[in-house]
């Protein structure tokens, strides 16, 4: 006998407890590819995270690739600076370099002994209209060719084997050197300033030529390449236009009719907008390069789209539609709310039929975030700035939605199908900047970028989009 | 023939035929625990998809040391349960009957099918659903209830209390026995 509350607790236990049924067949396909779709989005992440550490990890690659030179075993610590001095006197700054020379030539335990008074030596160089840095000018009649041969004011200068005997010196002696290295980093700042205002700097091996007019200037432990100035962090924004997608002329196949009255199906490209952070760093007094992250999205609708509809009066599952783009063919598979006011106005007979046919319009929003690594060419660099930039990007897919709307209500939902995760595109512009203040540049770049392969794996579609964007940014430059 | 620890191990990795393999074995199973939380087949379905989904995303996570199935049963019930909080809307529920010192005849329980009394716990409103089905079939206290459905203990036993009464009522008018006492309530 069954009795109140533990009874009923017990009935419904004992029948119900174990109950088991077997579910649709459907459902386990569904189950697999919501674990495929799983799968695909960790790629994605996972191609996300690898793209910021190879920006990263480029960054700091190509930022300890500037900052230490280039030359072979212990060199840089030594390397020797040669620059230019376009507005020294020579016959002035031969007569100091001497001085300064015949100081830096003594030996070891001289040197040593002097180290105190090399600044003021140096400083003394320095207010000679030279280099502030540890300048060492040497004359034209100082610097010979291999040939004994005196160098041209315009020529090629060169160090030569007394120097040569010089640096080994001060390879021998560590101690001198570092304390010379001490002493420029304390007054590299100054030199910077004072190269940009009166010579220009060019950072060789101490046994490589440079080019050069008027005396030489040597710098102990590259103090010339300072990296004071050469980083910059750029927010841009852009509105997008994207190029006209084709127009395709189809009717999807699932009510295809051959009558006149019937609209072709009609493809637009929409305009859209971008915008991100991009870090520079200034390779050369002219040229940038330049990476960081960019939002980008290209989206399009396509009118005269047929699908079934379901009539929301009647319990009927929605059906699969599918809608052929220039992008590719579009799943919807997901019925919406379907309103009554957009089904009303449809091509339907709701007491005749649970469903209907219509024509809707179909919207898709690819989105993207862009990894870009671009070199801008500075062709004027005063107030008003003028570059020429190009690059290539990594662009990610991160987002991909169709949407079908039958006046203005949400019918389907679904993607745009056998979308590539990974894209690469290329993009030039002609940037032009003002510089507010000394760290702040504001820059207005026309720039027109091109997919280089089709956003689709399918080998049907051959979707390469192209985009004009107005990019406005902000430069902040640490320097 | 495989080992269902083998076959645990190999989802965990990501094997496609391991994983069909299991979902073959329990997807009975468990439609049937999400069928009892549910308002419907289609709910249930819903309910299953998501649970095995997260089964098969979890499943490295389960550390052999309790019954596998218990494991996923508890995971079909947190997932009912999470699609009930997220759609958690307040229903309002009848006067009824409520009959009391009923007496049912041992023949008339063994006639009634488990197919019927799904129907009877798939019609009760979602919350008592929710508490008789943890209470009554899946053992929980009404402590754990309470932390399970974020509500109080008391809100737990008033909803399992009218949810015994609506079950009752519905057996009896079901299988046509007959009424001995009949008191209104509201619940």
């Amino acid at each position: 006998m069954l009795n109140e509350n533990k009874n009923i607790d017990q009935l419904f236990r004992e029948k119900l407890g174990n109950y088991e049924k077997t579910p649709p067949m459907v459902l386990w396909t569904n189950i697999q590819g919501k674990l495929n779709a799983r799968r695909k989005e960790r790629r994605i992440v996972v191609l996300k995270i690898v793209g910021i550490a190879a920006a990263i990890v480029l960054a700091f690659l190509a930022g300890w690739q500037m900052t230490n030179p280039s030359g072979k075993g212990s060199i840089p610590q030594n390397s020797v600076a040669v620059q230019k001095d376009i507005n020294s006197n020579i016959d002035r700054s031969t007569k100091e370099n001497i001085e300064t020379t015949e100081i830096l030539s003594v030996k070891t335990d001289q040197v040593a002994s002097n180290t105190t008074g090399l600044p003021q030596k140096v400083n003394r160089t320095t207010s000679s209209n030279l280099s502030s840095i540890a300048t060492f000018a040497v004359s034209t009649s100082f610097i010979n060719n291999v040939d004994g041969t005196t160098v041209p004011k315009s020529g090629e200068l060169e160090l030569f084997s007394t120097e040569k005997e010089f640096i080994d010196e001060l390879h021998q002696n560590f101690k001198m050197v570092k304390k010379l290295t001490d002493w420029f980093a304390n007054v590299r700042k100054d030199s910077v300033t004072t190269s940009k205002s009166n010579s220009k700097v060019v950072t060789t091996n101490p046994f490589m030529r440079t080019a050069s007019e008027g005396s030489v200037t040597i710098a102990l432990n590259n103090p010339i390449r300072n990296n004071a100035g050469h980083w910059s962090l750029k927010a841009e924004f852009a509105p997008v236009f994207n190029s006209q997608a084709q127009n395709n002329g189809q009717r999807s196949n699932l009510f295809y009719i051959s009558s006149p009255n019937i609209k072709p199906q009609e493809t637009t490209a929409e305009n859209t907008f971008s915008g991100g952070m991009v870090a520079g760093y200034k390779v050369s007094n002219r040229l940038i390069i330049k990476s960081g992250f960019v939002y980008n999205n290209i989206r399009q609708t396509t009118r005269n789209v047929d699908f079934l509809g379901v009539n929301p009066l009647y319990d009927v599952p929605g059906n699969t539609t599918l809608a052929s783009t220039p992008a590719g063919q579009v799943n919807l598979n997901k019925t919406g709310n379907t309103q009554m006011d957009a089904v009303m106005n449809s091509n339907f007979q709701a007491s005749s039929s649970a469903k209907y046919s219509a024509t809707g319009e179909l919207k898709q929003n690819i989105e993207f975030i862009e990894i870009p690594v671009q070199a801008t060419y500075k062709m004027i660099d005063k107030k008003i700035k003028v570059g020429l930039t190009g690059g290539i990007s990594t662009n990610i897919l991160v987002g991909n939605k169709a949407t079908l709307t039958d006046n203005g209500a949400s019918v389907s939902s679904g993607e745009t199908a056998n979308m590539r995760s990974v894209v690469y595109s290329g993009a030039v512009g002609l940037e032009v900047g003002y510089e507010i203040t000394n760290r702040i540049t504001l820059t207005v770049e026309p720039r027109v970028k091109q997919f280089i392969n089709s956003l689709s794996t399918s080998k049907s579609v051959n979707y390469k989009p192209s985009q004009m964007g107005i990019v406005t940014g902000l430069t902040y430059s640490f320097n | 023939m495989i080992n269902l620890e083998e076959t645990i191990q190999k989802c965990a990795s990501g094997d496609r035929k391991a994983q069909t393999t299991l979902y073959n074995q329990f997807a009975s199973k468990m439609y049937g625990v999400c069928l009892r939380y549910s308002k419907d087949s289609t709910e249930a379905e819903d309910n299953l998809q998501d649970g095995f989904i997260r089964v098969f995303t979890k499943i490295n996570q389960f550390g052999f040391k309790g019954s596998f199935e218990g494991w996923m049963r508890r995971i079909m019930v947190n997932t009912s349960l999470e699609k009930f909080r997220k759609n958690n809307h307040l229903y309002a529920v009848e006067d009824m009957v409520v009959y009391e010192n009923v007496q049912i005849a041992e023949e008339t329980i063994s006639a009634i099918s488990a197919d019927d009394l799904l129907k009877i716990v798939q019609g009760l409103p979602p919350r008592y659903r929710m508490v008789f089905n943890l209470y009554a079939i899946e053992g929980y206290s009404h402590q754990e209830i309470a932390s399970l459905m974020s509500i109080t203990e008391g809100t737990s036993k008033s909803n399992l209390s009218r949810a015994r009464v609506i079950l009752q009522k519905k057996v009896i008018d079901e299988f046509g026995l007959e009424k001995n006492t009949v008191t209104t309530t509201l619940c």
